[in-house]
């Protein structure tokens, strides 16, 4: 059990620091089309285009690692009130709930990256992006987010036993 | 009531349940439009998810938030940012509440770069918090973070304006126009900040004498200090400049400058031989977090604006408030409550291009100006960034000092937020002054 | 009894001034009118549901029902519709010529194979870009001028065309082009009359170059399985509701084009028109895009461009 949840963590860790690489291309792209507009004067046709698939990348991607460090913001109020049984209790909830909306972009997600393959879906731009590359990060991100909260939420069942 | 209205409450219900339960923020908004499409609608918009999802990540001019969210760790990781604070407090650290005053004026200054709320909390919240929670005794919890997530918002008012610009589009109202009015409003709230904190902060010096003792103990800095004092601020007082200057010169975009302020980050701490592997890693690290962390709240709304518009929700609150068919101002003050209500649970965008069209009608019919109606609406939307559940300049600041409450944040904000309502009066009683420089 | 109402959802990107936003005001009344109240069309302006670039993919996949979008916004899933994207439309090609090009049944099969794939279809024309100009911070009188310019079109086949002008193309956020423009980031934008007006473009791109580059339809499209489970009756109403809209519009588009061309003149500070040789000189740089178009489509692209041809004539 417990290697399976480490295996999970070291797959969304993965996810987190290919979020992070984005992170950094994004800023070079960003200066990189600055820097060709106004001092070669020759505008990209690429930049705009890719840094916004740069950030759905790196949203999905990073999703599952936030839930593993407990980094989605939440409002800690009830949570601090009530016994560590309960707050576990609480938290298994959420967990589940988590699960529930990451399963839900797994199965449609998927769907729609399978619909814009199948018809060779471009994007609308010189550039000509199969749309289908860039949205696979929906499904294969909220497919980490799941196994990271269902892992989460087997823990939480363990604490509420043991307290 | 109506239909829509009753099913609008339902879910804000649902909503308002979910976080109690300690639901992700992120993840409630999409429960609540999960249960939602549930009672109301039919499960085949569960389509609508992944789409939602990615329409409301593929966009590039959100890409300024994660740009000047690493501009900002960078800054903080390196200590350009405490050497600033340092500096500041040499000129104003006597001041009661000097450091909070810088930040607003901070605030204003990041706000005409650039037109979101979120960028600017990070970029200051950054710095500043950290700076003002050292002189704990001084400056509390509720100030630091209050001061820097209400300010954040200025920069709606405060040209150029992405909001702004939207209503102008939106309402067919001249743009130009619209970023001229907001000079002195942005101004306006400048100043009443920067009172509201010095005289809050001087009769709690009064009130408690430990406090006072504490400020006594910041030393008094010579001139000659001062002067020196001031080649520390260089790094950043550069990055201004270039962050600045990039858009008016016509280097870049808003957008764009976001990713210059980012570079140049790197570039001034390598020169000032503070950039190392580790901290690199780490601001590179958090912004990720921070950003993830955002844009998830982003898709929440987006996905609960999309049930709420697709139910008529915003439509029929500001269709009801016309209807009750009362005197202009009254109307005028419905238009401000809906405004607040739907800036607590949509972003500015959203209320924006879901209420203004029903609304705006009425107001020409009223007899508003609409640069003036609009200037008035983006005062009233600063709110939203800091009003609870969908407030992203809160849980900007949140993850600046994670330790600090949430609901500390908002208590900090609250005497902020009455000054925004009472710029609101202001507008309304001297409507002129918006015209003071056009 | 009381027949069960349908409600379908029509997005479009349109304030509900605009004309086109007007249009999609139009077609949802006359769909109630046709139907005797049966049929509500729930229209969701200002992309309040669905953002324009989004508007095919989520009408292939029922997210909305209907979406009303000049289409060359679904370039990347018809490369067809570029064929509107081609600049300098064949002369005597206008709006007339547009929409009986779009009714011809030739057309209307082409279009329809391609789109039925993704389960949408083209319930018809209902308006027009007309007329689309080009605006710049400083004068443009010739081919020479647009050397170097940084420009924003909007993408795809206007992209090329502006590349083979010698203009280099910058891509801009609509909301962000009135400051690009504002601080010399891109030196001018091609737009329709009722952008510049709208967007107040004029005070920031105040010469007004009189070239026609673009003659865009705009459809209001929708989703295939929806339609195909609406009863015959409602269908052929709702076709009903199209040609009415069309009626309308051509009534009254002019009319509106010639309104704003006007505003257009009044706000711009110089008009410049550009004499018939230097357009054949313009129009002889786009020769390339022809070619390449039916490169990239082959036989169906052939035929449409031989029966836009025979359009041109009439
Ligand atoms: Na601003
Ligand atoms: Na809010």
């Amino acid at each position: 059990m417990e290697s399976v949840e480490r295996l999970v963590t070291w797959l969304n860790r993965v996810g987190f620091w290919i979020a992070m690489f984005c992170l950094v291309t994004l800023t070079v792209i960003v200066f990189y089309e600055v820097f060709c507009r106004y001092f070669l004067r020759a505008p990209t046709d690429w930049v705009v285009e890719v840094s916004g698939y740069l950030l759905v990348v790196m949203t999905f991607l990073g999703a599952g690692y936030l839930v593993f460090e407990n980094g989605h913001v939440r409002l800690d109020l009830l949570n601090a009130m009530v016994s560590p049984r309960v707050a576990a209790g609480l938290d298994l909830f959420a967990h589940l709930f988590i699960s529930l909306f990451a399963a839900v972009m797994v199965v449609q997600g998927y769907d729609m990256v399978a619909q814009a393959y199948r018809f060779g879906w471009l994007s609308t731009s010189l550039l000509e992006t199969p749309l289908y590359i860039p949205q696979a990060a929906l499904p294969i991100g909220s497919a980490l987010l799941l196994l990271q909260a269902l892992a989460a939420a087997v823990r939480d069942v363990f604490r509420m036993a043991r307290s | 009531m109506t239909e829509p209205l009753l099913a609008g409450a339902a879910i804000l219900a649902i909503l308002l349940l979910l976080i109690f339960l300690s639901v992700p923020i992120a993840f409630s908004l999409v429960g609540a439009s999960l249960i939602g499409l549930l009672l109301f609608a039919d499960l085949s918009v569960l389509m609508a998810m992944p789409n939602i999802a990615w329409s409301a990540t593929n966009v590039f001019v959100l890409t300024a938030a994660p740009l000047f969210i690493l501009m900002s760790e960078v800054i903080v990781f390196t200590g350009i940012g405490k050497d600033l604070f340092d500096a500041i407090q040499k000129w104003f650290g006597r001041l009661p509440g000097g450091l909070a005053v810088t930040t607003v004026v901070a605030c204003a200054i990041f706000g005409a770069v650039s037109g979101t709320g979120v960028g600017v909390a990070a970029v200051v919240g950054g710095v500043a918090i950290p700076e003002m929670l050292r002189r704990r005794g001084v400056y509390n919890e509720k100030l630091a973070t209050g001061t820097v997530a209400s300010s954040s918002a200025l920069g709606m008012v405060i040209p150029p304006s992405l909001p702004l610009i939207i209503y102008g589009v939106v309402t067919e109202t001249a743009i130009a126009d619209l970023f001229i009015a907001g000079i002195v409003p942005g101004l306006l709230i400048t100043i009443l900040f920067s009172l509201w904190i010095v005289s809050s902060s001087w009769m709690r010096m009064r009130r408690e004498p430990e406090v006072a003792a504490l400020q006594d103990e910041i030393p008094r800095a010579s001139w000659r200090e001062r002067i020196l004092a001031l080649r520390q601020m260089l790094p950043v007082i550069l990055l201004v400049v270039l962050v600045i200057g990039s858009i008016y010169a016509g280097i870049a975009t808003p957008t764009e400058a976001a990713g210059v302020g980012a570079v140049g980050a790197f570039v001034l701490a390598a020169f000032y031989r503070r950039l190392t592997w580790a901290n690199a890693w780490s601001a590179i690290r958090n912004a990720t977090k921070t950003t993830v962390m955002l844009m998830f709240i982003v898709i929440g709304a987006m996905l609960f604006g999309y049930v709420l518009s697709m139910l008529q929700v915003p439509q029929s609150v500001s269709q009801w408030v016309l209807d009750m068919e009362m005197s202009r101002w009254w109307v005028f003050l419905a238009i401000m409550l809906a405004f607040l209500l739907l800036g607590m649970f949509l972003d500015v965008g959203s209320v924006i291009l879901v209420s203004v069209p029903v609304i705006f009608p009425t107001v020409l019919a009223l007899g508003f100006d609409p640069v003036w109606f609009g200037i008035v609406m983006m005062v009233n939307l600063c709110l939203a960034v800091v009003t609870p559940p969908v407030g992203l300049c809160i849980y900007v600041v949140k993850n600046v000092v994670p330790h600090v409450s949430v609901s500390t944040i908002v208590r900090g904000s609250a005497p902020f937020l009455l000054l925004y309502l009472a710029v609101i009066a202001i507008l309304c009683a001297y409507p002129e002054m918006l015209r003071m420089l056009y | 009894a009381v027949k069960a109402e349908t409600v379908l959802k029509l997005g479009h990107y349109y304030s509900v001034e605009d004309f086109r936003g007007k249009t999609a005001q139009k077609f949802a009344d006359l769909v109630k009118e046709k139907t005797n109240g049966e049929v509500t069309v729930q229209v969701f302006p200002n992309e309040s549901l669905v953002k324009g670039r989004e508007g095919f993919q989520s009408v292939a996949q029922g997210v909305i029902d209907m979406y009303h979008t000049s289409n060359v916004y679904f370039a990347g899933q018809v490369p067809l519709v570029n064929i509107f994207a081609l600049p300098f439309p064949p002369a005597g090609f206008d709006d007339e010529a547009l929409y009986a090009f779009n009714a011809d049944p030739r057309v209307k099969k082409i279009f329809a194979e391609r789109m039925a794939d993704a389960n949408v279809m083209n319930l018809g024309t209902v308006n027009s870009t007309g007329d689309a100009h080009m605006y710049f911070r400083t004068p443009v009188r010739n081919l020479e001028d647009m050397e170097g310019k940084m420009v924003r079109v909007g993408g795809g086949y206007a992209d090329r065309a502006m590349q083979l002008i010698g203009a280099s193309v910058a891509s801009l956020s609509a909301a962000e082009q009135f400051l690009a423009l504002q601080t010399g980031t891109v030196d001018g934008i091609g737009t329709t009359h009722s952008s510049y007006v709208r967007f107040r473009l004029d005070e920031v791109a105040p010469y007004h170059l009189e070239v026609s580059f673009l003659r865009i339809p705009y459809w209001i499209i929708m989703n295939k399985r929806k339609w195909d489970s609406l009863s015959s009756e409602v269908q052929a109403q709702i076709n009903e509701a199209i040609d009415g809209t069309q009626a309308w519009s051509k009534e009254h588009f002019d009319a509106e084009q010639e309104k704003l061309l006007t505003q257009v003149r009044n706000k711009a500070k110089e008009n410049i028109v550009i004499s018939p040789e230097e357009q054949a000189r313009w129009e002889a740089r786009m020769e390339p895009l022809q070619a390449l178009f039916i490169e990239d489509n082959g036989a169906a692209a052939k035929e449409l461009l031989e029966i836009m041809a025979e359009y041109s004539k009439k």
